[in-house]
C-alpha cells in the first residue's frame, strides 16, 4: 500500500492503482473518454489529465495511465489541467460536433459552440480505440485495428476489406461509445443481382468491417443466435473440449 | 582470421597491420559520404583505380573510399595523403592530372584546390580551409580517413583499444563512473547524462537487458548519425559493446532507417567483420562475456525515432509512443531494462575511455561536455556537417566555418534542433551553443540540425512549414497532437494566406500549451516551439501579416506582388528568359513589365535579376 495526497487530501492506494481509479473510489469526477474498466489503459484522449508534483517537478499526466506512488501530489482541477481537458474538448468538438458524448463534455468544460476559428468536421468516430483494444483484449480475435496515421487515422479492418478474422461477436458494436460500429442480424443474407437473388439463409452482418457472417439456430427454439465463426472460435480458444450442444443453445433457452 | 581472445593478440594484430602500411606512401582518399555520392564519387573512385592500374602503381598507391568529410558542398572531395592535398568538385577528367602531376611528381593543381572567398588564397590541406579549422573533429575526423568497410583500417587507428581497456583492466561500475564523470549527455535530443542512465539499467531488475542504438534520424536536412554509421561504423559498435559490459546486456540492436541503404549496408558489415574478430558474439575476446548486435530496419516513420515508439517497432507493432511514466531503464523494449541511445552518443564512447574522463570533460561548458555535429545547411556558403566543441557561439559556426550568408545577404535566425526546434533571432549569435543555453532561448539541440536562414525568409512561413513537417509525421495516436497540429497548421495557412485574423496569435500560444502538457510523446510535445519562438522573437511579422496583410520576407505568395523598377532595368531580358508564365514583356534594352495577372510568383525572375531591378511588394 502506499499513501499519496489527492486534491489536498492524503489517500491509501494499492500498490499498482492508477491515479484514476482512486480519485473515482474517492468520488472526484475526472473525465474519460477513451478509459473503460474492462479494458488496459490506453492514455489517448487525454481528458483525464491531472497536475502532478513529484518533489519540485511539476508536470500534467495522464491520469489512467499514471500509477500513484508513495509521496506524490495531484491535483486532478489545477489550472494547467483543466487548460489542457477545455483544449482537447475544444478539438473534438470541432470534429465530432454531432457526438452526442463529445457535446456533454465541451459542455461540462464550459464550451458551447465549436470555435469558429476552426473549420468544422462532421466525423463520428473519435478513435478512442475501445473496438480495436475489445477485440484483442477480452474476445482475442484481433480482426481489426487502426489504420494510416496522423489526420488520416482510422479504425479499419485489414485493408479495409471484409475483416477475415472477425467472429461477428459483436462486442466492438456494444463497446462504441458513439454508437458509429452498426450491426444488423437479417433473415437471408444474400444479394440481389440483376439476373435474380442469391439466398444465403440467416446472416450477421456488420457493415463497418464488411462483416456478413453465417448465423446458426438455437438448437432448441431454433432462432439464429450466433455465428459459426464464434462458435469454432471459442471451440479453439477453450483449453479443454467443450460439447458443441453447450455452444448451440441460446441465453434464453438455457436459462 | 581468427578470432582474437586476448588484448596482447590485438595489439600483436595491431601492431602487424601498420608494419604493413607505410605512412611515406601516396594515398587517395574519396570521400563516399552520401553527398558525394550523389556528385558520383563512385566514378571517380573507380576512375583513380584504373588510372592507378594503367601506369602500374598499384604497389606504390593506395586508393580508398572513406566516409564523409563533412564538405558536402563541395565533393567529390578527395585528399591525397600523407601531404593532406585537398582536392574539391574532382571529375573524372581530372584523374589522369591528378595521378601525373600530384602523385608522381607532388605538383599542386590550382584549380583543384579550395579558394577562400574572402581572401582569394588558395588552400592547400582540410587544416587551412577556414570550414575545417574551428572544427574539433573528435568523433567525426577518422571518417576520411577510413574506409567503413575494412575493420583493420579501424583497428590500425586504434580501434578497439577502448573495448579491451575497458573489458580487461576496468570494473563495469568504473565504465558507468567514468562516463558519468565525463559528462556525456544524450546527443539524440534529449540530453539526458549517458551514464546516469547506464546506472539505472544496471540497477533495474529483470533480465535480458536490451542495448539499442537508434539510428532513426528523420530531421528534415539532417545526416550527421547517417554520415557517422556510414563513415565509421565500427566507432559505434566499440561504443555498444562497452556500454553493454558495463550494463550487463547481451542483447544489441541498431534501430536504422531502411532509407539509409549504406549505412545499413556498412553497420552489417562491419558487425559481421566485429564478430570474425571476436569484438562481439560469444566470448569477447577471450573475456567470457557475450554480446550480439541485430539490425532493424525502420520503415521511414519519423516518430520511431522516439524511444517507446521505437520500441514498437521492434517489437513487431505500430510504431507509436505510449506514455513514459516509467523509464525504459525500467521498462523499456519487450517490458525489460533498456538502454537507448543514439548513434553520435555510442560514438563518444570510446574516446572517454581511451583518453580518460578528465580530459573529455575538459572539452565544452559547464553542463555540456564534449563537441558536437552540427548539420550545418541553409543561406549558407559551406554548407556540411561540422564537429564543433560545445560552447562554440552560432556566429563563429555560421560566419567562420559556414562562410557567411549566401549573397552577402543579412542573417535573420537560425533554427536548431530539427523539426521541433527552434528559431534564434541575431540577438542569440554570440551564445555559447550547449544543451541548457538552447533550451533556455525557447529551442533547443535535438539531434543537431542546424539551418540558417536570411532575411529573405518569411518567419510565419517558416512556422508553417515546420508544423506541417510534424502534423504529416503524428502517429494520431493521441488527441492534442492529432487534432492540435491540424488546426494549427490551419491557422497558420490562414495567416499566411492573407486570412489572419485578430487573436489567431493568442490561440496558437493557447493550443501550442495544449500540446506541451497534453502530447503523449516528445513529438507532442515539442511541435509547437517552432510557432512560440517565431512568435516570441519575429511577432511583428505575424502582426504585419494579420493586420496589413504584408509578408515582409517577401515569402507568402498571397501577400506579395512582383514589379520591375523601371529605373533600375537594363532591358538584358535575364528575366524574360526564366519566367514560365510568360508574364514577362519588353523589348531588348528597354525596362521590362511584369504583368502580374500572369505572375505565378515563383521568383525565378528576381533570382535571376543582377541588377535588383525585380521587387518584390
Amino acid at each position: 500500500m502506499i499513501t499519496f495526497t489527492l486534491n489536498g487530501k492524503k489517500v491509501v492506494a494499492e500498490n499498482d492503482a492508477t491515479v484514476l481509479e482512486v480519485a473515482r473510489e474517492q468520488g472526484i469526477d475526472i473525465p474519460t473518454l477513451c478509459h473503460h474498466d474492462d479494458l488496459l489503459p490506453y492514455g489517448v484522449c487525454r481528458v483525464c489529465v491531472v497536475e502532478i508534483t513529484r518533489g519540485k517537478r511539476k508536470r500534467v499526466v495522464a491520469s489512467c495511465t499514471y500509477q500513484a506512488e508513495e509521496g506524490l501530489v495531484v491535483d486532478t482541477h489545477s489550472e494547467r489541467a483543466l487548460n489542457v481537458r477545455k483544449g482537447v474538448a475544444e478539438l473534438l468538438l470541432a470534429r465530432h460536433p454531432n457526438v452526442k458524448i463529445i457535446k456533454e463534455l465541451a459542455a461540462k468544460l464550459g464550451i458551447a459552440e465549436p470555435n469558429p476559428r476552426f473549420s468544422v468536421e462532421n466525423d463520428y468516430c473519435i478513435l478512442c480505440g475501445m473496438c480495436v483494444r475489445a477485440c484483442r483484449e477480452i474476445v482475442g480475435a484481433h480482426a481489426i485495428n487502426f489504420a494510416e496515421r496522423g489526420v488520416t487515422r482510422r479504425v479499419s479492418s485489414p485493408f479495409s476489406e471484409a475483416a477475415g478474422d472477425c467472429i461477428a461477436c459483436g462486442t466492438c458494436v456494444y463497446i462504441c461509445p458513439t454508437k458509429i460500429i452498426t450491426m444488423q442480424d437479417v433473415a437471408d443474407g444474400g444479394a440481389v443481382y440483376p439476373g435474380g437473388r442469391e439466398s444465403l439463409g440467416p446472416r450477421r452482418i456488420i457493415h463497418t468491417w464488411k462483416v456478413n457472417a453465417e448465423m446458426v439456430p438455437c438448437r432448441v427454439c431454433k432462432r439464429p443466435f450466433t455465428t459459426q465463426a464464434k462458435i469454432e472460435f471459442m471451440q479453439k480458444r477453450a483449453q479443454v473440449p467443450v460439447p458443441i450442444e453447450e455452444l448451440t443453445i441460446c441465453p434464453t433457452c438455457k436459462g | 582470421m581468427e578470432k582474437l581472445t586476448s588484448a596482447a593478440q590485438l595489439e600483436s594484430l595491431r601492431k602487424e597491420i601498420n608494419k604493413k602500411r607505410d605512412p611515406h606512401q601516396p594515398c587517395i582518399t574519396v570521400c563516399g559520404g552520401t553527398g558525394c555520392q550523389a556528385y558520383g564519387c563512385q566514378k571517380v573512385v573507380e576512375g583513380f583505380k584504373k588510372e592507378i592500374e594503367k601506369q602500374k602503381l598499384e604497389n606504390k598507391v593506395t586508393v580508398r573510399l572513406t566516409g564523409c568529410h563533412g564538405f558536402c558542398e563541395r565533393g567529390p572531395l578527395v585528399v591525397i595523403h600523407p601531404k593532406g592535398t585537398f582536392y574539391q568538385q574532382v571529375k573524372v577528367e581530372d584523374i589522369p592530372e591528378i595521378v601525373d602531376k600530384t602523385i608522381l611528381t607532388g605538383e599542386l593543381i590550382e584549380r583543384l584546390l579550395f579558394e577562400d572567398q574572402a581572401t582569394k588564397q588558395k588552400m592547400l590541406t582540410e587544416e587551412e580551409i577556414p570550414f575545417y579549422k574551428k572544427q574539433m573533429r573528435l568523433i567525426f575526423g577518422n571518417n576520411g580517413r577510413i574506409d567503413p568497410c575494412s575493420i583493420e583500417d579501424y583497428i590500425a587507428l586504434g580501434g578497439y583499444a577502448a573495448l579491451s581497456k575497458a573489458l580487461f583492466s576496468m570494473k563495469p561500475e568504473a565504465i558507468i563512473s567514468e562516463v558519468k564523470k565525463s559528462g556525456l549527455r544524450g546527443r539524440g535530443g534529449g540530453g539526458f547524462p549517458t551514464g546516469t542512465k547506464w546506472e539505472s539499467c544496471r540497477k533495474a531488475e529483470g533480465d535480458p537487458k536490451y542495448f539499442i542504438c537508434n539510428a532513426d534520424e528523420g530531421d528534415p536536412g539532417a545526416y550527421m548519425d547517417r554520415s557517422l554509421l556510414e563513415g565509421n561504423p565500427h566507432s559505434v559498435l566499440e561504443g555498444m559493446v562497452i556500454g553493454a559490459l558495463a550494463v550487463g546486456s547481451h542483447d544489441g540492436y541498431i534501430y536504422v532507417r531502411n532509407e539509409y541503404p549504406l549505412a545499413v549496408k556498412n553497420a552489417a558489415t562491419a558487425i559481421e567483420q566485429a564478430e570474425q574478430y571476436g569484438f562481439l558474439g560469444k566470448n569477447i575476446l577471450g573475456s567470457g562475456l557475450d554480446f550480439e548486435i541485430k539490425i532493424n530496419r525502420g520503415g521511414g516513420s519519423f516518430v520511431c525515432g522516439e524511444s517507446s515508439a521505437l520500441f514498437a517497432s521492434i517489437e513487431g507493432r505500430i510504431g507509436e509512443p505510449r506514455d513514459k511514466y516509467i523509464h525504459a531503464t525500467d521498462k523499456g523494449l519487450w517490458d525489460k531494462p533498456t538502454t537507448l541511445n543514439n548513434v553520435e552518443t555510442w560514438a563518444n564512447v570510446p574516446l572517454i575511455i581511451n583518453k580518460g574522463a578528465d580530459w573529455y570533460s575538459k572539452i565544452g561548458t559547464e553542463g555540456s561536455k564534449g563537441t558536437k555535429i552540427f548539420s550545418l545547411v541553409g543561406k549558407i556558403n559551406n554548407t556540411g556537417l561540422v564537429e564543433v566543441p560545445m560552447g562554440i557561439t552560432f556566429r563563429e559556426i555560421i560566419y567562420e566555418i559556414g562562410g557567411g550568408i549566401l549573397k552577402d545577404r543579412k542573417f535573420k535566425a537560425v533554427q536548431t534542433g530539427g523539426p521541433s526546434g527552434g528559431c534564434l533571432p541575431e540577438k542569440f549569435l554570440d551564445l555559447p551553443i550547449d544543451f541548457d543555453a538552447l533550451t533556455e532561448a525557447g529551442s533547443m539541440m535535438g539531434s543537431g540540425g542546424m539551418i540558417v536562414m536570411d532575411d529573405r525568409t518569411c518567419m510565419v512561413d517558416v512556422a508553417r512549414y515546420f508544423l506541417a513537417f510534424l502534423e504529416e509525421e503524428s502517429c494520431g495516436k493521441c488527441t492534442p497532437c492529432r487534432e492540435g497540429l491540424k488546426k494549427m497548421k490551419a491557422i497558420l495557412e490562414a495567416i499566411c494566406g492573407g486570412r489572419g485574423k485578430q487573436g489567431d496569435i493568442e490561440l496558437l500560444e493557447r493550443l501550442s500549451q495544449v500540446l506541451i502538457d497534453g502530447a503523449i510523446c516528445g513529438l507532442g510535445n515539442t511541435a509547437p516551439n517552432p510557432v512560440l519562438t517565431t512568435i516570441r522573437y519575429f511577432r511583428d511579422e505575424y502582426e504585419v501579416h494579420i493586420n496589413q496583410k504584408k509578408c515582409p520576407g517577401g515569402v507568402c505568395k498571397a501577400l506579395i506582388k512582383y514589379s520591375i523598377d523601371p529605373e533600375k532595368c537594363t532591358g538584358c531580358g535575364a528575366c524574360l528568359k526564366v519566367c514560365t508564365a510568360e508574364a514577362v514583356t519588353g523589348e531588348r534594352k528597354q525596362p521590362h513589365v511584369i504583368d502580374t495577372k500572369k505572375c505565378i510568383k515563383c521568383g525565378a525572375c528576381y533570382e535571376a535579376c543582377k541588377f535588383d531591378a525585380v521587387v518584390v511588394s
